[in-house]
């Protein structure tokens, strides 16, 4: 039932990027490879179900006022079928989940070639915009720039209510929280913009707190920030 | 021996008339009716609130509503509709039915009962009285910290929002203490566990889980309130607090809360499948043992609404595999259901349709709840309008479906009329359009990257035509409520025509006239079976008629 209209969906159309089914690196595309199969086997268990409904309704409306059916109170073997059957499915669905979620929350493993090469972000949510400080001490707002190509790890903190980091495409959502700092972990495959928002009711400003990412191949990625302003005033969370 | 028939002393009551008879009720059946308007009004005011919202969202850059109006109305919307329209209309039903049911006089404390009540409009009336100072709660009805706090939210109205849960809180689990004592005592003579209606094992468990979650939701509020008013720092960083213990505490009543708004219609449904097929609820004990495992397992899988605040990563995979397991009993329930109407003679009342509505609609919201229930696709789907859909799928496609259901089921009990069933057809179609119209593209909407709780968003993101259409989807359930409204005016302007048992019912309350006495029963049969009532009527004992209460 949901294939047809996730399928149908004009997202490819708009010039916002913020539809992770259109993946823009390698964390996304796990998750899209993992929503495809739950849409897989969700759409089976609904038409089975709806099946099963359309069939009783047609097969066994009443035709006379005075029919009695058998009484049948239970069947063991079936009820043990529908207990098993939906225990294989979920344990299926668990164990592929489970073979993803370290490389999504922590990405490479920081002694792989690629977990070296990892660039970290601060990530600085406060009502109602977002702050970036790059590894060189310097800062943007509401634009994040980043390395195509190559691991970002972020480190994010809140300087007042809880706020939701979230661009999609490149990879899962985290919350930036007062007083703890979390990590998270983004890549973009190739250069490109991406849109996300806050994703955490944080005040009046909720809906306008942007955030747009640039991909930017690597040296490119380095001049820019170079002639970023220096980050003043701010915790300073992994720097 | 000797016996003598003695004419019974019943301690005549003081009675009032009009007005002074409803405020000074006691009787369980008067105050089950209170609460069907009580929670009919407060599911309006919900409802209005709802279409203001999506009138809001029907185009980008609306300005229909300014943010900060926006905020109050979706937290007023989500917690009328939670604390003061799905939980408490489960009292209705459970006031009016549960005593009937199980062959009882009335609940086990009335004046306690008559309490519950009350306390739950006071806590209503406190709740909105925020739109007279200023402004009401505007946090969201999970009212996270540290949003709430005094910094943040410095308006009088999230006070009052406080304390009004609090009062609804009190009303709730004097209400559930009388439910389980009722059920646990006085079931009538034959009535063993395994001989209980499946509506009246629902109440028993989801009682349960009010008496056992509730106070962890007002310990967690009272630590926001000392924290605003005394400026304890229980929720404040600067001083040593924490953010994430609220949203534990809040989830650990929460979420068995979700089992406390779905459970008694699970009750239901497997209350009125058996009648209109005219076969008993297949896998009793499955069906009753599945509910005492639903409400075990909704204490445990809490931190799935909480998988991108950064709880260590064993942590979440725990919940992710409890929040699997949980699936398997409600599976279990929707194939039982299935396999009840199977081989049956199915009568399509409008109480049927409602309940063959509900298994499907509640499918789809127990398929796109196993999405967020996977972390990696919940590290994307969190916070968006997917989670907006699930939630609707539940207390709409699920709740409110089974609620209009066992309304059309009982009001000939309650009423002594029928309702039109021409009309409740139309009613269930147009709601079933309207709804999928307006909370199925919510999926599409989530996928595509649109956070909940948004007052507005641009004309590039391309949400817009889905939007409107989701408008339009809630306009259609609008009219379908008011079908409903015309119907029960009409039913209330007809004669009493409903007999004592007007469907071929299964269970006590349809031994008694329609509507019953005050005292409910006369003479009590002994019950050797699930369908007492059905085992009369095919031992051709019509239904014994209750006298009518003497004036």
């Amino acid at each position: 039932m949901l294939v047809p209209i996730v399928l149908a969906s004009p997202s490819a159309l708009a010039a916002y990027h913020s539809d992770f089914l259109q993946s823009g690196g390698p964390p996304d595309n796990r998750i899209v490879m993992l929503f495809w199969v739950f849409v897989g086997c969700g759409s089976a268990v609904l038409l089975l179900v709806a099946v099963l409904v359309g069939i009783v309704c047609v097969r066994f409306r009443r035709r006379r006022a005075d029919e009695m059916p058998k009484q049948v109170h239970g069947v063991a073997r079936l009820e043990v079928a529908w207990t098993v059957g939906p225990m294989i499915l979920l344990a299926t669905l668990f164990g592929l989940t489970l073979a993803q979620v370290g490389y999504l929350r922590h990405g490479p493993p920081p002694n792989s070639a690629a977990g070296r090469s990892a660039v970290p972000i601060e990530v600085i949510g406060r009502q109602f915009y977002w702050t970036f400080v790059y590894g060189n001490g310097h800062e943007s707002l509401r634009t994040m720039y980043i390395p195509a190509g190559t691991p970002v790890t972020l480190a994010t903190e809140s300087l007042d209510v809880i706020h939701g980091f979230w661009v999609p495409q490149i990879g899962a959502k985290i919350d930036a929280l007062p007083g703890i700092v979390n990590h998270a972990f983004v890549e973009a495959s190739r250069p490109g913009t991406f849109n996300g928002q806050c994703y955490e009711l944080c005040g009046v400003g909720h809906a306008l707190m942007l955030i747009t990412v640039k991909a930017l191949p690597p040296a490119q990625y380095r001049a820019t920030i170079a002639k970023l302003p220096p980050a003043t005033g701010l915790p300073k969370l992994i720097r | 021996m000797a016996t003598a028939d003695l004419p019974i002393a019943r301690p005549v009551p003081r009675t009032y008339s009009g007005v002074a008879e409803w405020l000074t009720t006691v009787d369980h059946k008067r105050i089950g009716i209170m609460y069907f308007v009580a929670t009919a009004g407060f599911f309006a005011v919900g409802g209005l609130m709802a279409l203001l919202i999506r009138t809001q969202l029907a185009q980008p850059d609306n300005t229909f509503l300014s943010a900060s109006q926006y905020n109050q109305l979706v937290t007023m919307h989500g917690t009328t509709m939670i604390f003061l329209f799905v939980i408490p209309i489960w009292s209705g039903f459970g006031n009016y039915m549960v005593p009937l049911m199980i062959g009882a006089r009335d609940m086990a404390f009335p004046r306690i009962n008559a309490l519950s009540f009350w306390l739950l409009l006071l806590g209503g009336a406190v709740m909105y009285s925020g739109f007279l100072f200023g402004g009401s709660a505007a946090a969201g009805w999970t009212g996270y910290v540290p949003l709430t706090e005094k910094l943040y939210s410095p308006q009088v109205g999230q006070d009052l929002w406080i304390l009004g849960i609090h009062i609804i809180g009190i009303s709730s689990v004097m209400g559930a203490a009388n439910f389980l004592v009722t059920i646990q005592r006085m079931r009538a003579p034959g009535m063993t566990w395994f001989r209980l209606p499946l509506f009246v094992w629902a109440m028993e468990v989801t009682s349960a889980l009010v008496l056992l979650a509730s106070p962890f939701l007002a310990a967690a509020l009272a630590m926001v309130l000392l924290d605003r008013q005394l400026g304890t720092s229980f929720f404040n960083p600067a001083h040593g607090g924490n953010v994430i213990l609220y949203q534990l505490i809040f989830w650990f009543y929460s979420h068995p809360a979700v089992y406390i708004m779905i459970l008694p219609g699970f009750g239901v449904i497997s209350e009125i499948l058996p009648v209109f097929s005219r076969k008993p609820v297949f896998g009793y004990r499955t069906m009753a043992y599945s509910i005492a495992a639903i409400g075990v397992l909704g204490f445990m899988v809490f931190a799935h609404h909480m998988f991108t605040v950064g709880l260590p990563l064993p942590v979440q995979v725990f919940f992710m595999a409890t929040t699997m397991v949980i699936a398997i009993p409600t599976g279990v329930k929707v194939f039982n259901w299935i396999a009840t109407l199977w081989g049956g003679s199915i009568r399509f009342t409008a109480a049927m349709l409602f309940s063959i509505g509900f298994i499907l609609m509640f499918t789809i919201g127990g398929v796109d709840g196993v999405f967020m229930a996977s972390l990696g696709i919940d590290y994307q789907l969190n916070g968006t309008y997917w989670v907006v859909a699930h939630i609707h799928y539940v207390l709409v496609g699920g709740s409110l479906m089974i609620i209009f259901a066992g309304l059309f089921y009982w009001w000939p009990k309650i009423t002594g009329r029928f309702l039109n069933e021409r009309l409740g057809k139309w009613q269930f179609w147009l709601l079933l359009l309207g709804f999928n119209l307006t909370f199925l593209p919510m999926h599409i909407l989530g996928v595509m990257g649109m956070p909940r709780r948004i007052y507005t968003y641009g004309p590039g993101t391309g949400w817009g035509p889905i939007n409107a259409a989701e408008t339009v989807g809630s306009f259609i359930i609008a009219v379908s409520i008011m079908v409903f409204l015309y119907n029960m005016a009409l039913s209330l302007h007809a004669p009493a025509t409903a007999p004592s048992d007007p469907w071929e019912g299964n269970t006590l309350e349809w031994l008694t006239t329609s509507p019953p006495p005050p005292h409910n029963f006369d003479e009590l049969p002994e019950v050797r079976s699930l369908r007492p009532v059905r085992d009369l009527r095919l031992a051709g004992r019509p239904a014994t008629r209750a006298q009518p209460a003497q004036s």
